[in-house]
């Protein structure tokens, strides 16, 4: 029954709308809404139109329900602001405390939903999976989030469950030459034809079907159509790059969403792919290094892990050849051999958060992070109310005459309590509004932290302020319902006599609100200092190469025979201190891998995981990697080809010995060629931290592709222009692309970077909170025991006894939680440093130091407050009686 | 005298009303309104007007006709009183008589 208006509405106009017109009224509106369909569009009209009889007119006038609710609501609102105006310090510290954890929260929801709304908008994904592959043989164990180019066509010749099988796989830039100007595309991606259909692209312009299949095509998403083409239809339009390679559009189709796993700008055809053609590229590559993404639709219904047990049968018909290139072996051999070559399917949805492959380079979530970020945003809202409700608890003394008098009159515990709710909720809306101002204040900070991309922090896809509102109502009412029930179950008769002696002893609930509040701290705190500590360490490591002052040109190819003068012009540049031409640098996110072994000695236990870069003979001075024996690349004579340099991880578990130079290593990828050891270096790092020190061989290349160049300047800017002015002599087709070192070693970091920020700030928003509380209690207690500190000091007890007298019973719930919260702090900081091949301890100073810091705020708050009372003069505190 | 003002929405409606005789409610209003000058008024605005019309006396209503999509409900029905007919008229003299007044030049060259 969709075609019924929604209930609320109709209830809500029931309650507003004037008795005598409702029945005409409401049958206006039920008749306009039969109009329509009842979707969620004609729903939002309806209630539109409802909230639009809120006129003077027609809407019932308060005074005319006589009803004893509205009176009392009424006056409950009235003592509710009374109270509040009357407390002044403690509304203040219940409502800064309230709408800084609210904003927390929002921002939380607002992070976590997003991530979660990722890969959810796809037609079909429930029966969309990707394939990746588990690998274990030699030293290698991994698992790769790709599939090699033969892959996709079997599966989908081979299994009837299989629907459909597309990839894709990144292309290098594109630069399109329109009008003497260059344009640079990055985001572009080899797809096949499949790609578009199993994720259902929508055709703007042009045709989905054989839009790929053509040789030089390429579909646009509409906003790089707009880019290139304004408003017009560019399909069978010609775009052409700087090189002279033409390319026709054979389609438009509408942007991929920003929350997907991945994302392009351009689809090029694979045809084009010099990947995808067994005839360009050996056969061994063909067959197990060429990464592509691949994706798998399967027939509704089909159980992926089912399928993916069938896989073996491809693997014995197709992989007997590669294994023979490989190792010799057939592939039931190289199995027996306990080698482990399989392919795996990931659904969709988990994609973006539940991947840990090696080399992804996709965006990513982490679920763990979702988890972590939820939880903090939780803990905080609940610091945030545990305060309020210690304040209204610890304060009820002070309300004994009212509510003894109110019972006197006559009120029942209902309508007290309902008064209290009241309170609570009135203290939470206020702090709602301050939190959404902070929130509309802070935005952009949360946007460049998170690197998300919204329009509205509560107005968007995500529906946040339907969820903060339900919080924030749900929260106060459960936060209120305890003091009132406390205030309300007050004897009246007690309540009347005014008996303030009562302060709770043992193990109260304030107690434990204040012990879980500090525990939460604890824990943040060994956090911020755990984390600050082993970025700092990754950032001071010694990686073997310097990173300093280095930029590494990327594109330097494009000078083509060029590049050797390009370089020279370079070199003679007076901040140039170094130039070396190679195909790959340290800090690149990929490398070659493969095994070595020494020559003749391809057995399985011989051979070692390595990876493999191209350079000449001026890389090695250029990073400062250390030359320990041996000599460095000859650049004057060709003999260097067949020569090799590798590192003493290398040297050590080839087992090549002490004599390591002359001895000749062979390398696993088909070549049947061996190379003679001419130098050892010392190890360098090529990845970040996170992984473990690689066994390295340096090549000689003779096509270097890049550059690296070391300088020394101190203005940046002019230096780079002046490069950029020899880029332009030599290169006209494409634009410069560089990175710096420090940069380029930064990036494996940045989710890291990322938390830190992100832990930082929620660990001072915890303290501050903490500390709220801690003020409103510290100042409540000194109040209530004015006259036992008068009396004490009469009686002559010293200023610092009496600090800490009261001091004791507010600080000894936060050394509870200290001696709770280090163990558990420490467990979850091991766990998440258990990520990094390299990383520090946690050690006796380390925790000492955070939780003194804690200590250290507590106390400051607590003596600082009670210092006054206990200096106060005895008289002042024991005259009005 | 403030009695007799009419509002140019309030004068929209009660026009509508008079083209329909005695069988107007709130929804046809509304839709009227739309269908003759392209304007949307929710309807609670009608309603609103309405009840503003009726304190005037310039018209009167009826409860009456209930059907399907209203779920059961009756309509209110809508019939101008003499005093609107000459308030309507009333208007629309005051109108011509004040366009007569203006000069040729003024607006036909424009």
């Amino acid at each position: 029954m969709s075609q019924r208006p929604p209930r609320l509405a109709d209830w809500l106009l029931s309650k507003i709308c004037r008795p005598e017109l409702l029945e005409a009224v409401k049958g206006d509106l039920h008749e306009y809404f039969a109009r329509n369909n009842g979707s969620v569009k004609s729903k939002l009209h309806y209630w539109f139109q409802v909230l639009n009889i809120l006129r003077p007119q027609l809407i019932q006038s308060i005074r005319l329900s006589e009803r004893s609710f509205g009176i009392l609501f009424k006056y409950n609102l009235l003592f509710a602001f009374r109270n509040m105006k009357r407390q002044k310090f403690y509304t203040f510290l219940n409502v800064l405390g309230i709408s800084v954890g609210l904003t927390c929260c929002i921002f939380i929801s607002l992070f976590v939903l997003d991530e979660w709304s990722y890969d959810k908008h796809w037609k079909n994904k429930e029966e969309i999976y990707r394939v990746y592959v588990d690998i274990d043989f030699g030293t290698t164990q991994a698992r790769y989030a790709n599939a090699t180019a033969p892959m996709a066509d079997i599966f989908e010749n081979e299994y009837d469950d299989v629907l459909i099988a597309a990839r894709w796989i990144n292309s290098p830039r594109l630069t399109f030459r329109i009008n003497d100007a260059l344009f640079e595309e990055s985001n572009v991606i080899y797809a096949d034809q499949d790609i578009l259909e199993i994720f259902s692209m929508e055709a703007i312009h042009g045709q989905i079907e054989n839009a790929l299949d053509i040789p030089n095509s390429l579909v646009l998403t509409e906003t790089t159509s707009r880019k290139y083409f304004g408003d017009q239809n560019p399909v069978d339009k010609v775009l052409t790059t700087a090189s002279g390679t033409s390319f026709k559009v054979t389609c438009v189709i509408k942007d991929i969403q920003r929350n997907s796993h991945f994302n392009a700008d351009i689809l090029r055809t694979t045809i084009n792919d010099p990947w995808s053609d067994p005839s360009k590229v050996s056969f061994l590559s063909y067959w197990t290094s060429s990464p592509y993404r691949t994706y798998l639709k399967l027939r509704p219904g089909t159980d992926p892990q089912v399928l993916v047990e069938k896989f073996e049968s491809i693997y014995t018909k197709y992989f007997d050849p590669v294994t023979q290139a490989f190792s010799g072996q057939n592939w039931a051999e190289f199995k027996a051999d306990g080698n482990k070559y399989s392919y795996q399917l990931q659904p969709l949805n988990e994609v973006y958060l539940y991947s840990d492959f090696q080399n992804d380079g996709l965006k990513q979530g982490d679920i763990r992070y979702l988890y972590m970020f939820s939880l903090i945003g939780l803990f905080i809202l609940f610091m945030a109310y545990a305060n309020f409700v210690n304040l209204t608890t610890a304060r009820a003394t002070q309300r004994y005459k009212e509510i003894g008098m109110k019972k006197v009159i006559g009120s029942s515990r209902i309508q007290l309590i309902k008064q209290f709710l009241l309170e609570s909720i009135l203290i939470s809306v206020l702090g709602l509004v301050i939190a959404i101002g902070l929130v509309y204040l802070y935005f952009p900070t949360f946007l460049e932290i998170t690197g998300k991309d919204l329009a509205d922090p509560l107005f968007n896809q995500h529906q946040i302020w339907l969820y903060i509102l339900l919080i924030t109502i749900a929260t106060s009412t459960l936060a209120g319902y305890y003091p009132a029930i406390i205030l309300s179950g007050i004897p009246s008769i007690k309540a009347l006599k005014g008996n303030s002696a009562q302060t709770s002893q043992g193990f109260s609930l304030r107690n434990f609100l204040v012990l879980f509040q500090y525990f939460i701290v604890v824990i943040l705190v060994i956090g911020t200092v755990v984390v600050y500590l082993q970025l700092n360490f990754l950032e001071r490591q010694d990686l073997g190469y310097s990173r300093e002052n280095i930029l590494v040109v990327n594109n330097a190819w494009a000078a083509g025979n060029q590049l050797d003068e390009l370089k020279v012009s370079l070199a003679a540049m007076p901040e140039v201190s170094r130039i070396s031409a190679l195909r790959h640098v340290p800090g690149d996110l990929n490398f070659f891998g493969g095994m070595m072994f020494q020559a003749n000695h391809n057995t399985q236990e011989g051979r070692v995981n390595c990876k493999r870069l191209w350079v000449d003979s001026a890389m090695i001075p250029t990073l400062d990697l250390q030359l320990i024996t041996g000599r460095n690349f000859d650049e004057t004579s060709l003999r260097d080809s067949m020569s090799v340099i590798i590192t003493k991880t290398a040297v050590n578990s080839l087992g090549l010995g002490s004599e390591p130079l002359g001895k000749r290593i062979s390398f696993t990828d088909g070549k049947n060629e061996s190379f003679k050891v001419i130098g050892v270096v010392e190890d360098f790092h090529i990845r970040s931290l996170k992984s473990p020190l690689f066994a390295i061989a340096l090549h000689h290349t003779p096509q270097p592709t890049r550059l690296a160049i070391k300088y020394q300047t101190s203005d940046l800017p002019l230096f780079i222009d002046k490069i950029q002015d020899k880029w332009d002599n030599f290169v006209a087709t494409h634009v410069m692309s560089y990175q710096f070192g420090t940069d380029r070693y930064d990036r494996f970091y940045r989710s890291e970077q990322r938390m830190k920020s992100i832990v930082d700030f929620f660990v001072l928003v915890a303290l501050f909170i903490a500390s709220l509380g801690m003020i409103g209690l510290a100042s409540l207690v000194t109040v209530q025991r004015k006259k036992e500190l008068g009396v004490r000091k009469v009686l002559g007890a010293r200023v610092e006894q009496l600090i800490w007298m009261v001091s004791k019973s507010l600080t000894q719930p936060i050394l509870f939680a200290i001696l709770v919260g280090i163990p558990v702090g420490w467990i979850f900081m091991n766990r998440w440093l258990e990520g990094f091949a390299y990383r520090i301890e946690i050690d006796w100073k380390l925790i000492v130091l955070s939780v003194s810091s804690t200590i250290f705020v507590a106390s400051a708050v607590v003596i600082s407050l009670t210092y006054r009372s206990a200096r106060a003069n005895p008289v002042d505190n024991l005259r009005h009686e | 005298m403030f009695k007799e003002y009419l509002g140019e929405f309030e004068e929209l409606v009660l026009l509508i009303i008079a083209k329909h005789e005695d069988q107007s409610y709130g929804l046809l209003i509304c839709d009227e309104i739309h269908e003759e000058t392209g304007r949307r008024a929710t309807i609670g605005a009608v309603h609103a007007t309405v009840v503003r019309l009726e304190k005037k006396g310039l018209i009167e209503t009826d409860m009456g006709g209930a059907t399907n999509e209203r779920g059961g409900r009756r309509k209110r029905l809508i019939r101008i009183t003499d005093a609107g007919k000459q308030s309507l008229l009333k208007s629309r003299d005051m109108k011509v008589n004040l366009w007569q007044k203006i000069p040729d030049l003024m607006i036909s060259k424009t």
